[in-house]
Parts: structure tokens; sequence; C-alpha cells
């Protein structure tokens, strides 16, 4: 499992690199003392796993964890403050460890690893669910990725429309868009989001599905017609 | 009291070497790296921290606390300093007793720092 140290403090890197090497099935791929270093090494290498510290100078661990999007690999949290615990594990990370990191809990948070990539399956399709859940008024209701057709942005929200209704959730679409198979949704435009699956036509600038207009913007274009192999 | 739980020679007051021999299991190379580090980063982390302290940046001086946190739990001096981290990590002590705290803090880093070169010595 290829994995990627975060951490400013070089002392804190020596030594989860000393952890690292008491478990074989972790490769090492390169150590970083900057958030926004690891942010590019992150989209360039195939890394897996990630040993994130929280408090660093610029961008913070928190920030990177949340901006990764489709390209987050599983993380762990090493940190010397343990008040961020709670919204650490908000962010569904693997574990969070308290430095200086002890080898037996180290390997405890290795074997935390291995049962999450037993029971999900492949790293690489750990965000491969066929379902999300929202929050719709009071409700928190499941919903099939293939019921969605498309969203739209509205403000400080985020309109879901299915073939029945529609659904309006607080958020951003580049939030809701990170959360999302890019295998089965793809941005047409600053303010939509379409499941490929659902389109009906494409004429012009304007995709139809469901009998509703989609508007593409010139940005997007390409990258949809890529995505519908156009015969 | 020497603070060296098993291999490492050397008598020492304040540096605590557990953790370190817990990680290394022999790693004589993985020991004397980590000593080196500590003997270079500590005189440029105590730098900062005077530095913020004498602007009044107590924002930064808080910061700079926190990254030595790593540094000073390694080599087992966190309970030695407890008090004296907390207050300048909550920054809701009197000026007069931070910079005692900080003062504190200087000390016993400086003297572990020679402690610490004393034991790279010890090293082929």
């Amino acid at each position: 499992m290829n994995c990627l140290i975060v951490d400013d403090n070089k002392i804190a890197r020596t030594t989860l690199k000393q952890l690292i090497s008491l478990d074989t099935s972790l490769t090492l791929v390169d150590e970083c003392s900057n958030a926004t270093e690891a942010y590019v090494k992150i989209l360039d290498h195939p890394i897996e796993l990630l040993f994130l510290d929280i408090e660093m100078p610029g961008m913070t661990g928190m920030e990177l964890a949340q901006s990764l999007g489709q390209k987050r690999p599983l993380i762990i949290f090493t940190t010397s403050n343990r008040d961020y615990a709670a919204e650490a594990f908000d962010l569904d990370v693997i574990d969070f460890i308290i430095k200086p990191v002890t080898p037996v809990r180290f390997l405890q948070s290795m074997e935390r690893v291995r049962e999450f990539v037993k029971n999900k399956g492949p790293l690489t399709d750990h965000k491969e669910k066929d379902f999300i859940f929202i929050r719709d008024s009071n409700t928190v209701r499941r919903l099939k990725l293939d019921q969605i057709l498309y969203m739209e942005a509205q403000g400080d929200y985020v309109k879901i429309y299915t073939q029945e209704q529609a659904y309006q959730i607080h958020s951003t679409l580049k939030s809701v868009e990170d959360k999302l198979p890019s295998s089965i949704f793809l941005r047409v435009h600053r303010s939509f989001i379409i499941n490929v699956s659902k389109i009906d036509t494409l004429e012009g600038g304007t995709l139809i599905i469901n009998k509703s207009l989609v508007p593409v913007s010139d940005a997007y274009r390409a990258a949809l017609n890529k995505r519908m192999q156009i015969l | 009291m020497s603070a060296s739980a098993t291999g490492i020679p050397g008598n020492y007051q304040l540096i605590d070497l557990s953790y370190i021999e817990l990680l290394s299991n022999g790693d004589k190379a993985f020991e004397k790296e980590i000593v080196q580090i500590f003997i270079e980063q500590i005189p440029q982390d105590l730098a900062l921290m005077k530095a913020h302290f004498a602007a009044g940046d107590f924002n930064q001086l808080k910061q700079s606390t926190h990254y030595m946190l790593p540094s000073i739990s390694i080599f087992g001096l966190e309970n030695r300093l407890k008090v004296e981290l907390e207050a300048l990590e909550a920054l809701e002590s009197a000026y007069k007793v931070l910079k005692r705290h900080l003062e504190t803090v200087t000390k016993v880093c400086n003297k572990a720092r020679e402690e610490a070169i004393t034991l790279l010595h010890s090293y082929a």
C-alpha cells in the first residue's frame, strides 16, 4: 500500500518513517512538510494511505482532507492535540493517533486499515457506493445514485432532481461533486452536474434530461463529449 | 537518575530515551538520526518562540509551542514541561507568568540538548 507522510515537523516525520518500516505491506512514497506540497503529490501519484498532521502552517491537515475529493486516500490523522478528535472523525478518517505514536498503537491503526479494505474492497473503489444519504428538511433520506437525473446549484443550496421529485440540500455543488463517483456523474456547467446515463439528447449547448433543459458550458464540453463516446 | 531504559549509554537527568529505544529496536542509525535532528531543531524552535514572545505575537507563540511538542515528547520532556507548555498554548496566564514559563522551557530544552550532544558523541 502506497503511503505518504505529511507533517511540518522533521522529528515527527522521522519517527513515522521508522514506524512505517515495521509494516511490510506499506511502501513510503514520499514525505511532505506542508499540505500544499502533499496536495500536488496526491494528484500526481497513486497514494492510498495518508499519515496526516493537523496543525501545519498554511493549509491544515483538515483542509487538505476536505479538498481532495475523489482523489482522497485513506487518512490517519497524527497530531499532538487530542481536541481535534471529533472533528477529525467527522471527515471519515480511518484513525486519529496522538503523537508520539507507539509501535503498538501504530500497528492497531494498520489493523483498522486492513479491516476497512477487507470490508470495502480495493481502496480505489472505496467511494463507489450506489447510494447517498441526503438531509432533506428534517429527514435524512437514502437516495440511489441511479435515481438522480441531475443537480443544480441554487445559492447556498443544491437541488437534486429525480424522476419523481426534487430535493433541496444545504451544500455547495463542489462539495456534492466531491462525494459522488466521477464514473457516474459529470460537471457540465458551473451550476449543473448530470448523471451521464440519464442524457436523452444533446442539442448544441443544451442537454435534455427527462424533458428538462440542462446547459453545457464551453469549459466542460470536451469532457462531456469524451464521456458520451458519441458514435 | 539515568533516563536510559536499556541499551543507550550515559547518565541523563532530563532526557528519557525509552520511546526512542522502543521505536529503534536496536537500530542505532535511527537513534543517531533522531538525536541529531533534536540537537539541530531545538535552538531554532526556541529562537522562534522567543521572537514571537518579544514581538507580542501570541498567536504565533502558540503555534511555535505546538510545533515543539513532538521533539519534547519524543525525548520524554513532556511531563517535566507540562505546566509550562499548556500555559504557552492556552495563553490565559499573565504576561509575567508566560515569560517565566518560556524561560523554564528554554532552560530545560537547552540542558536536554547538552545531554543529547553527549549522547550523540557516544555513538561510534
